[in-house]
């Protein structure tokens, strides 16, 4: 005999749940208004630091608005004013600030809401630009300056980019056309315009003798870029103008540019015995049919000064004229400690070096000769090389430039060059 | 004797504490007696869902099935539960916050599953709201007793409020969990040492009568066990108690 089924548990079972459902949903009824309510409280709270003024905060669905990932939420309030929260990297990890936007597009205020940068400096950056009274009250996209503080710069560069994305985003919303794209971002498009290529990754062209009338130079396998003024002119690696538009003369200089690269040739250089220096080495020596010598370097900074186990030596590449002045100079890999000495590999921090001779660079520890770097002294900050509050890396490269120089005195002289 | 209305009050309250004497709903007893705000925050919330769900599902006792039932109490629980919830959520904000997810897991409390299996399921609705109020009572009443020991003696406060003269005494680690569970041994042991004299527990709540594992467990200990309880000079059983 087969056992009858029983429908009586089922029932019962989906009777209660409906009974359980109906009785939540009255309660929802009466607690879900008081709910909403007192969250839109507290949100607005938070918005009505950066937007004073502003009433009835709405979030703004962001999807298909070709905002920047940077922006995660956008507000609007009835004013027109609007309020975004926008993430960036700092010098250290990371900043997420909220700025309050006026329906004229100005900013009324800012706040950070998470930050993860080096104490000393958000202590610096903070104070001079949050808030309602800070360095960004006012500031438009059309009248738009960073604020940027010393010794701390890239925090503050951090911001004033966190800041022009909430100006953009303003703008875009309200119907502007704004460029949203990085300033590498940019680079790499208008490189790519001018040869003709798309997706193509240029790198900046390691100087290594002086180019009349161009900027910079930018190159890949398929050619390269010339920057002359705010132009791009691009050269295949036939040797041929791709950039149409370019002027006459721009494609005249560009060519010359191509041609005078092409024409450089490199020869080792053996490393002369004797040269070696503390907390310097030279790794390897070229030179240019044009006199100018091309050194690998091995910096030895924070890491090395504390004996930490695994060790890597600030690797610099460094090209010297044949008159005895720095044509360029790259931080090509270092292991200096995060939010300190690892601003020696920005390319605002090369710049220092560029044009300058053996005179001009101090190495801190000589200003200071009961210091050596022994104590927490950060360097000079008008020293040539110097990073703020990280004296080690400072001398670490400061020596391993130095030493370059001693060895290119040492190698001109033996050739009757300058000293 | 015939069992009287008071007596399923109280006997949650001392003599079947469902904390101290049962050993049930150790979680919340430990995560929410920190300070006695939340203690006594976590007590009434359990104490209103205790009662709420044992009346239901009293008055639902013979209409559930027995192949449904623990699904059936689930649901009702979970949906008192949750009215708790949005009730404080939308008027005791700052309660709801203190609570966290324990508010949520007094779904799944022993104390209250345990007795709506144990006593709502065999007794009227009457008796099944007075042994939630007495059982609540009993889950309150250790809360706080834990929750004044661990806020006096480890923060130095009585219901947020500093007390300066403990500063410098405090024990810091006792607001901590190897603090929570030191309380809780010693202050079951005080209990163990009240109640011995008046019978200890009535075992009969552990018997495989009463037991919900009873079809899947060596049914062979239990009765041992039994045995052993009766044969003690001591051991009393309360008159009247539904077996």
């Amino acid at each position: 005999m087969t056992k009858k089924f029983d429908l009586k548990p089922t029932i019962v079972l989906s009777a209660i749940c409906v009974v359980i459902v109906a009785l939540l949903a009255v309660v929802n009824m009466f607690t879900a208004p008081v709910i909403e309510a007192a969250q839109n409280a507290a949100a607005n709270e938070a918005l009505l630091v950066v937007l004073p003024e502003g009433k009835n905060f709405k979030e703004v669905d962001l999807t298909g608005k070709n905002l920047p990932a940077n922006v995660d939420k956008a507000y609007t309030e009835d004013g027109g004013g609007y309020v975004f929260r926008v993430t960036v990297t700092g010098k250290s990890a990371g900043l997420m600030i909220m700025f309050g936007i006026d329906k004229n597009g100005a900013i009324v205020g800012t706040k950070v809401i998470a930050d993860e940068e080096t104490d000393t400096y958000d202590v610096k950056v903070f104070p001079l630009v949050e808030g309602t009274d800070g360095g960004y009250k006012g500031m438009t996209l059309e009248s738009f300056e960073p604020v940027l503080v010393g010794g701390a710069t890239l925090t503050s560069k951090a911001y004033g980019e966190a800041a022009k994305i909430a100006l953009g985003a303003f703008a875009a919303l309200n119907g502007g056309e704004v460029d949203f794209r990085s300033p590498e971002q940019i680079l790499q498009d208008n490189c790519n315009a001018a040869l003709g290529t798309e997706g193509v990754t240029f790198t900046q062209w390691f100087t290594v003798t002086a180019i009349s009338g161009v900027d910079k130079v930018y190159e890949a396998t398929e050619g390269r870029v010339f920057v002359i003024g705010e132009n791009f002119v691009g050269v295949n690696a036939n040797g041929d103008v791709t950039t149409t538009e370019a002027s006459e003369a721009d494609k005249t200089t560009a060519l010359n540019a191509n041609a005078k690269i092409q024409s450089i040739t490199l020869t080792d250089v053996t490393i002369p015995a004797g040269t070696s220096k503390e907390k310097a080495e030279v790794v390897s020596i070229k030179k240019t049919n044009e006199d100018a010598y091309i050194f690998e370097l091995l910096g030895f900074g924070y890491q090395y000064t504390f004996d930490y186990g695994d060790y890597t030596p600030i690797s610099i590449k460094l090209a010297i004229d044949a008159q005895g002045k720095i044509l360029d100079v790259l931080t090509v890999s270092h292991n200096e400690s995060k939010g300190y000495g690892d601003a020696c590999a920005q390319e605002e921090y090369y710049e220092q070096y560029l044009g300058k001779g053996d005179s001009d660079i101090v190495e801190s520890a000589d200003k200071y000769p009961h210091n050596h770097g022994d104590d927490l002294i950060a360097s000079d900050s008008t020293d040539v090389g110097a990073i703020s509050s990280a004296t080690y890396t400072t001398l670490g490269y400061q020596r391993a430039v130095k030493l370059a120089f001693s060895v290119f005195e040492v190698l001109t002289a033996d050739e009757g060059g300058n000293a | 004797m015939k069992n009287s209305k008071l007596m399923i009050l109280l006997r949650g309250i001392i003599m079947e504490n469902p904390v101290l004497i049962l050993v049930l709903g150790t979680c919340p007893t430990l995560a929410t007696t920190n300070s006695l705000v939340s203690a006594f925050s976590m007590g009434i919330a359990a104490t209103l869902v205790l009662i709420c769900s044992n009346a239901v599902i009293s008055a639902l006792r013979n209409i559930i099935p027995e192949t449904v039932r623990i699904p059936c109490y689930i649901v009702v629980i979970a949906g008192f539960v949750t009215v708790v919830q949005m009730l404080l959520q939308a008027y005791l904000p700052d309660i709801y916050k203190m609570l966290g997810v324990y508010l949520a897991l007094i779904v799944v409390n022993c104390i209250i599953l345990g007795r709506a299996e144990m006593f709502a399921r065999k007794n009227g609705v009457v008796d099944s709201i007075l042994d939630g109020v007495g059982m609540g009572l009993g889950f309150l009443l250790a809360l706080l007793v834990m929750a004044l020991i661990r806020e006096v003696f480890g923060a130095g406060a009585f219901f947020g409020i500093e007390l300066p003269f403990m500063e410098q005494i405090k024990i810091p680690a006792l607001t901590q969990a190897p603090g929570g569970f030191l309380v809780f041994g010693l202050v079951i042991a005080v209990m163990n040492k009240l109640t011995e004299k008046r019978g200890g527990v009535k075992r009969k709540s552990f018997s495989c009568e009463g037991c919900p594992s009873a079809h899947i467990c060596n049914k062979t200990s239990c009765s041992e066990m039994e045995e052993t309880i009766q044969d003690a000079p001591e051991a009393k059983t309360m008159e009247g108690e539904d077996a």
